[in-house]
């Protein structure tokens, strides 16, 4: 092995000394503002993040320059890995996950602490303190450490490569997902302390104004990575889904309707003067959720009862994260108890009015989601809790949570439909029928006429529903698919008529119907999904429903290996021929070669066809079978019979033949073949029809050989899913995006110097206009 | 409802749901059993976890079955048919979670997890 080169060898240390210096920087910051030296203060948080950043650097320059002599690097890299996968590799375990978490919270503080103004004080200190916790469990769980044969030696060196990154995660959206998703968890921090500062500080009022774009900002981005996330499983996993309701995927969603909760809590705190305390618990909430699901999924409790492959945490680096987590709560409900609820009392304007008004509404929807939130929570920790109390794993599957959940979907999809058309002023039911009820109409025909559109699919299967009523899937999807009919139809109405004044004040209406679409595509592609199973074989297309699928060409034995080869098929369907390209390759392993197998999705504008391949068999029987002369096996229609071996040459010598005679039958057809053993040689396999027989070896005493049926051509099973409006899915998701940046960007602060937005709320909270040319409706 | 009297209320409201929704988790979730547990219940819904005997894995391509044994603690064993093609990684698998039900003497299971002894850490997840 060469050498260690000199800078490989000194990043390391450098990388260690970076990630101790940002816990001195951090600690000095925290004096600094502590004793109001707020220079000092702000250099040491500067200095703090630029060495997480620093840190980040060296191990990024690691893994590019190849320095395997590490650990971390050795244990998720390998050279011929593409740069991209490199960099992805970086943040592909658990140390330098914890390091780009630390490094996006620290951006994100940099980005905030100077626009917080009078609050920057008490924003910064406890944001410097989770930071160092950060720097102190990177310190336990360093991913700069060498690997302790290599640090032994005298002179170190660098092994040429590393055991690789796993497969699954080779795919572009590794690449860019977890910074995306990171970046979400990191403007979490600044949320919470911020609330933080306002309590201690006894100013809750800008805080409402000021931190309101970054909360917007932050469920954006936070919605985004979830997004991502839920592509990368549709695209890789081959298990035809965007979301399983995992554990890991629950910790980053709960905080995300908590940040959305949090983002209509503020509009009512701005617009009303209410709801002030309910806010700060809400700001603090997120973050508080993310570190406790951090826990769960990295304390290795949950890891008997996942399979999912949780690297544990060292005890060490678990017991920072754990008072880090314990600190967060005690500090942030500490103080919410000795002063928030006091200031809500004090800064509250009046009572919410009773009656139908956008407030009332807000709140409820607030419960809701919050109810929505808590329910996942407790999904995400009844395993824990089971194996803790209990002494028994269980799982809590997908169809459990859609069960529980659905309790809050329905409520909060009507919300959202007839929200927009409330006023602030308590208005009653008969003119909030008279708004609403064209919209309402129209979404129902609507949904009477995608119905034409989705006959026949999935026709008998039936559906449990909240738990406990049965019910046609088709009757149920249609349901779904009517609510997100009612917010689509609901908000765009809105935006409409609000566009012409105020074009970017329509974020929310777009997000909102964004999400109703987002959802409307999930409800479908998953509700009305078909699925067909084939087998195909070289010169034996399959066709199973309206699929006919053939294999273009056996792959090249050589291509095997390489991470980019692809299978070629044609696939009649009713859409027109088609090639399907699903990725399939082996990997070595220490039990034989190991397949890697990737989707092919083709893509239309209605639907997808989602096409996975299993890995090729050529295996009739599992294993070789040893047997008698007279003797035969038939397994599932296909006999083979074994007469007896004649010997051709010497026994005992170089090149002698043992040719077997075997007959094949199946289906009416007989066929005998004769394989040859020979000792030193290659064994033959005669074709007999669609097998091939391969005889292992003999037994001289008893005339006996052992045999080994395989089919003639690999036998490629495929699985075909139709995923009906999967686009809805990509588009929704997008415009949820677009609405979300284009609300941030609206609420942002107007007035620099002061950092607190300055224009009236009458534009901030357009009334809806009255709806006078709208005949009263007759109310129901 | 007097005034002070609502804050008991509401936190008696939340209590009452918090456990209300974690017992329909616990009641409904499927559970992690052992061969001899599958067999005593009759389970159904249930996440069946042993080693796998390697020796009796048997995939009949042309009908997506696997059939395979699991061996639990006890040394028990228990038949499994898998309706669906062999997971990825399954040639290198040590133990098995299946999911499913008991049928007659057999498990019948719709989804599979695997673990193996991965050369790669991380995150990388087993859904079938």
């Amino acid at each position: 092995m060469p050498a260690a080169p000199a800078w490989g060898m000194a990043l390391g240390p450098i990388g260690k000394g970076l990630i101790f210096a940002s816990i001195a920087f951090f600690l000095i910051s925290i004096i600094g503002w502590a004793v109001k030296r707020n220079g000092i203060g702000k250099v040491g948080f500067w200095l703090g993040s630029l060495s997480l950043f620093g840190a980040f650097g060296c191990l990024a320059a690691l893994f590019l320059g190849n320095q395997y002599q590490y650990d971390y690097v050795f244990s998720h890299s390998e050279t011929i890995l593409a740069t991209k996968y490199k960099v992805a590799a970086i943040w592909s375990g658990q140390q330098g996950s914890f390091l780009l978490w630390a490094v996006c919270s620290a951006f994100f503080g940099l980005l905030v602490a100077p626009k917080t103004g009078e609050y920057r004080r008490w924003f910064t200190i406890p944001y410097a303190v989770f930071l160092g916790g950060l720097g102190a469990i990177l310190a336990y769980e360093t991913p700069f450490n060498l690997i302790p044969e290599i640090a032994a030696l005298a002179s170190p060196v660098t092994p040429p490569t590393g055991t690789g990154l796993t497969p699954a995660l080779q795919n572009y959206w590794v690449v860019i997902h977890p910074p995306t998703i990171f970046m979400g968890f990191g403007s979490l921090t600044v949320l919470y302390c911020w609330a933080l500062a306002a309590m201690i500080t006894r100013s809750p009022l800008d805080w409402a104004k000021m931190v309101r774009p970054w909360a917007i900002a932050s469920a954006t981005i936070l919605g985004i990575g979830l997004i991502m996330g839920g592509f990368w499983a549709y695209e890789t996993l081959g298990w035809g889904g965007f979301w399983a309701w995992d554990p890991v995927e629950n910790v980053s969603f709960v905080p995300w309707v908590l940040g959305i909760c949090l983002i209509h809590g503020l509009i009512i705190q701005i617009t009303r003067g209410r709801y002030i305390g309910a806010n700060l618990v809400l700001a603090g909430l997120p973050f508080i959720a993310f570190v406790y699901g951090t826990f769960l999924t990295r304390s290795g409790f949950l890891g008997d009862s996942s399979v999912h492959s949780f690297a544990q945490m060292q005890r060490g680096a678990l017991w920072v994260l754990v008072s880090v987590g314990i600190v967060a709560i005690v500090a942030f409900f500490g103080v919410y108890l000795a002063r928030g609820r006091r200031l809500a009392a004090e800064f509250s304007t009046g009572e919410t009015p009773k009656g139908i008004n956008r407030e009332g509404m807000y709140q409820s929807s607030i419960l809701l989601m919050s109810a929505f939130a808590a329910a996942t929570a407790i999904g995400m920790s009844m395993p824990f809790v089971s194996s803790m109390a209990m002494k028994r794993n269980i799982a809590i599957e997908p169809w459990l949570y859609h069960q529980v959940l659905s309790w809050a979907y329905i409520p909060i999809m009507l919300l959202m439909a007839a929200v927009p058309f409330i006023s602030w002023r308590t208005m009653t039911g008969r003119e909030l029928t008279s708004r609403i009820l064209n919209i309402l109409s129209f979404s129902i025909g609507m949904t009477g006429f995608s119905l034409w559109f989705i006959r026949g699919i999935g026709a008998g299967k039936t559906t449990l529903i909240a738990g406990f009523i049965e019910i046609s899937t088709v009757a149920w999807v249609s349901f779904l698919l009517f609510l997100s009919f009612f917010v689509v139809f609901a908000n765009i109405w809105r935006a409409i008529e609000v566009v012409k004044k105020s074009p970017m004040s329509t974020g929310g209406f777009i997000s909102h119907f964004g999400l109703a679409i987002f959802m409307a595509g999930m409800v479908l592609s998953s509700g009305l999904e078909t699925k067909e199973r084939l087998n195909v074989q070289r010169s034996r297309p399959d066709s199973k429903g309206p699929y006919t699928v053939t294999l273009k060409e056996d792959p090249k034995p050589d291509e095997l290996f390489n991470r980019d080869n692809k299978v070629l098929f044609s696939v009649d369907s009713p859409d027109g021929t088609f090639t399907a390209r699903p990725g399939l390759y082996y990997t070595d392993s220490a039990d034989g070669p190991k397949p890697m197998l990737w989707p092919h999705i083709q893509r239309y504008g209605s639907h997808d066809v989602y096409f996975t391949l299993g890995a090729p068999s050529m295996n009739y029987w599992d294993t070789p079978v040893m047997m008698k002369p007279g003797e035969s096996k038939t397994e599932k229609d296909v006999t083979l019979t074994y007469h007896g071996y004649e010997v051709v040459g010497e026994p005992g010598s170089p090149g002698t033949k043992f040719v077997g005679k075997v007959t094949v039958s199946y289906e009416g057809v007989k066929l005998d073949v004769n394989p040859v053993f020979a000792i030193g040689q290659d064994p033959s396999m005669p074709v007999a029809g669609e097998f091939r027989v391969l005889m292992t070896r003999i037994d001289a005493a008893t005339k006996g050989a052992e045999f080994q049926l395989f089919f003639a051509e690999a036998i490629y099973p495929i699985e075909i899913y139709y995923k009906p409006m999967t686009g809805l899915v990509w588009g929704g998701a997008g415009i949820l995006t677009i609405g979300g940046f284009m609300a941030a960007f609206y609420r942002r602060p107007r007035n620099p110097k002061s950092g607190v937005p300055v224009d009236p709320e009458a534009i901030l909270e357009p009334e809806p206009e009255p709806a006078k040319d709208n005949a009263p409706a007759p109310v129901a | 409802m007097s005034i002070r009297l609502r804050p008991v209320f509401t936190v008696f409201l939340v209590a009452a749901a918090i456990i209300g929704v974690s017992i329909a988790f616990i009641a409904n979730a499927s559970p992690y059993v052992s061969v001899s547990e599958a067999r005593k219940t009759g389970a159904t819904n249930v996440h069946l976890k042993g080693d796998l005997i390697k020796s009796s894995v048997k995939n009949d391509v042309k009908t997506h079955t696997l059939q395979f044994e699991l061996k639990d603690e006890n040394g028990e064993v228990l038949k499994v048919v898998h309706n669906g093609t062999p997971p990825q990684d399954m040639s290198q698998a040590t133990e098995v979670v299946a999911i499913g039900s008991m049928k007659g003497d057999e498990f019948h299971s719709h989804k599979l997890l695997i673990k193996c002894p991965s050369k790669y850490e991380g995150t990388e997840k087993a859904k079938y």
